[in-house]
């Protein structure tokens, strides 16, 4: 009997406790009289300096709550948002493939009347608003990227390397030296399936014409017909790999890198305040990666890597505003580009760091490509039959045979993911 | 007693009803409900937000055309099959074991318990660590080829998944494996002895069929456990290298939401649905009418 | 529960089963396997999370010098006191709601099931909705579940409660066939009405399968990871199994912190399966055997 007054009783309290906490926690102003603005970054290396951005902007504006996540595996959680029919306040997210899908099911405000976009870069918005038909800015440019390799500078000048490659058969030749010295050429991390897509745009990016992909939507192309020596090119740095890329994740070679055990990491920019962490007097510095033997027709595969977007229904909407604008103020944009050596889409705020010294002259001059993985179909993975392709070099398969099959599983999955739901 | 009994039968107190109807309208609401949706948008090309439209069996023709969902029964079933009979033998032997006069037995038995009080995803987590780094490193120093590497990045990785999953599986079906055995009778082995069988003999004619429920159990519960494998792929490879180790539940969650694939994976999760409904039909047939037979 | 009966006997020649004497080589084995298996990853755990990034060059050695504040930093970083209190509220409300409604649902149906046709069929839809995993469910739910507001930890502890149902239909439904009509009888000759009946006769005698309920629940929600995944995406609603998921990332290469943070949530689990192991054991045996 008493088992069962107990029982009851503890039902009754957390019923009750129920009813009065379900008034106040589940609304989105909090009964102190504060306003919450949820937060979602899509990166994870940018957390901290958010978090420090954010505390000032509290600071500032005492009325007002960020609630900050940035979570692992961002882009699915926002996926699931949406068919929850929820959304964060503000999104920080990437100009790519999960934007234009977030675009499609039309959840961002348009922010082109706002004012802190009179001070970003039109070549920026550009960048944002090419992805998507119809007029508006529906998400504001903060920062963008730099693909390229990462290299220890000590390294270099250990295995005897004085000059920056800057064609193909330069970076082979510098590789082979390196491994001839006992250095690994190239820090691969593949268990983390997405690090494979960016040595693939960067050479796509380069050697296939941009127009090409609208072919391949209409499937008037295959990739087995045009990308045969991208993907050979995309196999050939595996050679100058430490052995274990296949088992060796992100995190993993950011601590190689930073510990000097690996001379190049083929990325970009947004590593690098990773190896900072653990490493802060690393001498490093980045280069374009060379993909072609003519150095003049080199390009730095470039996007959006941060943009601001405002969820179209949210509660909060001033509040959120308030927040983006702080963002964009030149203050905090030259806090977010010192610290996460990336550049800044907002006028007048310049990247000077001496890790990105060597990519930063060729953002200026904007001799830039897009990424071309951002217009493949949203339900293609890309990164998966590169990983296999990966794994199976790892297993001693000849190059002909793994291009011939990757490219023909590449195709597959396109088609199968190119599939019109309209 | 008949009478009262016959009392109670003629007339149920509609009060009865009116307590059991919130649960039940509950259930339907959440459970039954959301079932029957999905069985409806896997008839349709909705992508989870925006409009729709019935495209007939569309979605399930797609199925079959897919690698990556083929890819992933066949996986799925290569798991659940070798974890099944894995995890069984293994639980069976350490029951034994367990059951035999051993010291601190109660120690043991806790001890053998302990995997199963973990949170999966921890685990893996935990399991990530050992593949990724304990072990080549180990692998390294003592110039072992095979060892020195991650085998989560290899076409092994499936191996590091089931490790994972017997170490913590193995808790659940060793303790009901153990209270089958403790639940037999010494006087039935002394009569057996008496007729001079071999242990062997002794395990497969009198122990198994007496356990034989137990048998059943552990089976059931371990083959449509095995088929939902989800929280240590999730911790430990995503489902790579490539599509490896992506088993149906990974393959619902990452394309049915991150794919843009609602639909689809409706489909999938209908067709999941009839495949563990189906398995388990039969094992219980299968099984109940081998205990009967043993008995 | 069940104590290890030693029955002493005649003098045997052949056994394997139960010797006289203790089987020294089992043991052995037996406590070797543990050791290493079992208790192995839990020291790797333990030791990781006390040491410092530049102590990891001999990972497996214990740390010389302790270092306390990976505990802090996971502690912060994570918001471990809300994610705290989101799973041991959805845990401890759904025990308690689950043991006072399934057993109530599971009784009425499984005593009046042969009166009553609807009862009978109730019995069987929710049996056969164990054969429904989460999975196949899962999308629609949560389109369903965000527009019933349901995609927090109120939400999450209303559903664990419906969906423990089917399975815990088929324990009570076990344990009540066993109970003595008798008892319930007598007590309606004296007049009570049936709830009376159930929660003052009935439920008290059920004390044994409540244990073995509450313990499968608490293992259930305490360490799920794919309904709150799916579920809840404000960090303030989060779980602790979650939490670890979504800070994965962030942990990035401190593996030291992301030990910690792991420690936390496993700590409070094997202190109760320190204390409780005996009851735990018993109450999954019953639960499974039944």
């Amino acid at each position: 009997m008493k088992f069962t007054k107990l029982l009851l009783s503890v039902a009754g309290a957390t019923a009750l406790t129920l009813a009065l906490a379900g008034c106040g926690s589940s609304s989105s102003s909090s009964g102190n009289g504060k306003t919450t603005v949820q937060f979602l970054s899509t990166k994870t290396e940018n957390a901290s300096t958010y978090k420090e951005l954010i505390k000032e902007f509290e600071k500032k504006n005492p009325k007002i709550d960020v609630e900050f996540s940035s979570p692992t595996n961002a882009a699915t959680l926002l996926k699931t948002d949406l068919t929850k029919g929820t959304f964060p306040d503000v999104v920080g997210i990437g100009g790519d493939a999960t934007f234009v899908a977030m675009q499609d099911a039309k959840v961002f405000k348009d922010l082109s009347k706002e004012s802190y976009v009179k001070t970003v870069d039109p070549t920026y918005q550009k960048m944002i608003t090419s992805l998507y038909s119809g007029k508006g800015l529906y998400a504001v440019p903060y920062a963008t990227n730099a693909s390229g390799i990462i290299y220890n500078k000590s390294l270099f000048k250990k295995a005897g390397i004085t000059k920056i490659p800057t064609t193909w058969d330069e970076l082979m030749a510098d590789a082979k030296t390196l491994k001839s010295k006992g250095i690994t050429p190239f820090g691969v991390a593949f268990k983390d399936s997405w690090t494979t897509l960016s040595p693939w745009n960067q050479i796509v990016g380069n050697v296939i014409p941009d127009s090409w992909i609208k072919t391949r939507l209409n499937n008037k192309s295959t990739f087995a017909a045009t990308h045969k020596a991208a993907l050979n090119q995309w196999l050939e740095p595996l050679k100058y790999a430490q052995k274990d890329y296949m088992g060796t994740s992100y995190n993993d070679i950011n601590r190689d890198f930073a510990n000097g055990k690996v001379a190049m990491i083929i990325n970009g920019n947004y590593e690098i305040p990773e190896i900072t962490k653990l490493n802060k007097d690393i001498d490093a510095d980045m280069f374009m990666f060379p993909v072609t033997n003519s150095a003049s027709d080199n390009h730095v595969v470039s996007g959006i890597d941060v943009a601001f977007g405002i969820y179209n229904k949210t509660k909060v909407s001033s509040a959120a505003n308030k927040l983006v604008a702080f963002l964009m103020q030149k203050s905090s944009a030259e806090k977010y580009t010192q610290e996460q050596f990336s550049f800044s889409a907002i006028d007048g705020v310049k990247q000077t760091s001496k890790l990105v010294a060597g990519i930063s002259p060729e953002i200026e001059k904007v001799n830039v490509k897009n990424y071309p993985d951002h217009y493949y179909p949203s339900a293609f993975d890309m990164s998966k039959p590169l990983t296999q392709s990966a794994l199976n070099a790892s297993k001693g398969m000849s190059a002909s045979q793994n291009v011939k099959q990757t490219l023909q599983n590449i195709d597959n999955t396109f088609n199968t993911a190119n599939v019109k739901n309209k | 007693m008949d009478t009262l009994r016959k009392r109670t039968k003629s007339k149920i107190s509609p009060t009865l009803y009116i307590a059991v109807a919130p649960m039940i309208i509950l259930f339907f609401v959440f459970h039954t409900i959301p079932f029957l949706r999905g069985v409806f948008y896997s008839f349709t090309d909705w992508p989870g937000y925006g409009a729709w439209h019935f495209v007939g069996l569309r979605n399930y023709l797609y199925m079959f055309s897919n690698s990556q969902i083929g890819d992933a029964y066949w996986f799925t079933f290569k798991f659940a099959l070798v974890a099944t009979i894995l995890v069984n033998l293994i639980s069976l032997a350490l029951a034994v074991g367990l059951n035999s006069r051993i010291k601190f037995q109660n120690t043991m038995k806790a001890l053998y318990f302990l995997p199963y009080m973990l949170g999966t995803l921890i685990v893996g987590f935990i399991f990530n660590f050992i593949f990724g780094t304990l072990i080549p490193q180990f692998g390294q120093a003592l110039n072992i080829g095979w060892l020195s590497s991650n085998i989560l990045g290899t076409d092994h990785a499936w191996i590091g998944i089931l490790i994972v999953t017997i170490w913590q599986g193995l808790a659940f079906n060793t303790l009901i494996y153990l209270s089958g055995l403790q639940s037999i009778s010494t006087e039935i082995y002394e009569a057996a002895e008496l007729d001079g069988t071999t242990p062997w003999q002794k395990f497969w004619r009198i122990t198994f069929p007496l356990i034989a429920p137990f048998f059943t159990i552990n089976l059931v519960l371990s083959v449509k456990g095995y088929l939902m494998v989800f929280d240590q792929i999730m911790a430990m490879t995503s489902g790579g290298p490539g599509n490896s180790t992506t088993s149906i539940s990974v393959l619902i969650y990452t394309q049915g939401f991150q794919g843009s694939q609602f639909a689809i994976q409706s489909a999938n999760a209908v067709v999941l649905f009839i495949v563990v409904a189906a398995i388990s039909l039969f094992q219980l047939r299968i099984l109940n009418k081998r205990e009967e037979r043993l008995q | 529960m069940q104590a290890t009966e030693t029955t002493s006997v005649k003098p045997k020649k052949l056994k394997r089963e139960r010797p006289n004497h203790t089987n020294y080589t089992a043991t052995a084995i037996l406590a070797v396997l543990a050791i290493f298996a079992i208790l192995g990853p839990l020291y790797l755990t333990v030791v990781i999370a006390l040491k410092d990034p530049s102590q990891m060059n001999n990972v497996l050695a214990w740390p010389s010098k302790i270092n306390w504040s990976n505990f802090k930093d996971a502690w912060e970083m994570t918001d471990f006191p809300t994610k705290f209190l989101n799973t041991l509220f959805i845990t401890v409300v759904n025990i308690v709601f689950t043991i006072i409604t399934n057993s109530f649902v599971a009784y009425a149906i499984t005593r009046y099931r042969s009166h009553s046709k609807l009862f009978n069929g109730l019995y069987y839809y929710l049996v056969s909705a164990m054969f429904i995993p989460f999975n196949v469910i899962m999308l629609p739910l949560v389109k369903q579940v965000s527009m019933f507001h349901m995609d927090n930890v109120f939400g999450i502890t209303i559903l664990y409660i419906i969906f423990g149902l089917p399975m815990n239909t088929f324990l009570y439904a076990g344990f009540v066939k066993q109970i003595p009509i008798a008892l319930e009888e007598a007590a309606i000759m004296d007049g009570a009405t049936p709830l009376q009946v159930f929660f003052k006769v009935v439920f008290p005698i059920m004390k044994p399968m409540h244990a073995t309920v509450a313990i499968l629940s608490f293992m259930w929600t305490w360490n799920d990871f794919l309904m709150p995944l799916v579920l809840l995406s404000n960090p303030k609603q989060q779980t602790l199994q979650l939490a670890q998921y979504v800070f994965q990332g962030q942990f990035s290469t401190n593996y030291n912190l992301a030990f910690a943070s792991y420690m936390l949530v496993l700590a409070p689990v094997l202190l109760m399966y320190i204390f409780f192991q005996r009851y735990i054991i018993a109450g999954v045996t019953s639960g499974a055997v039944k």
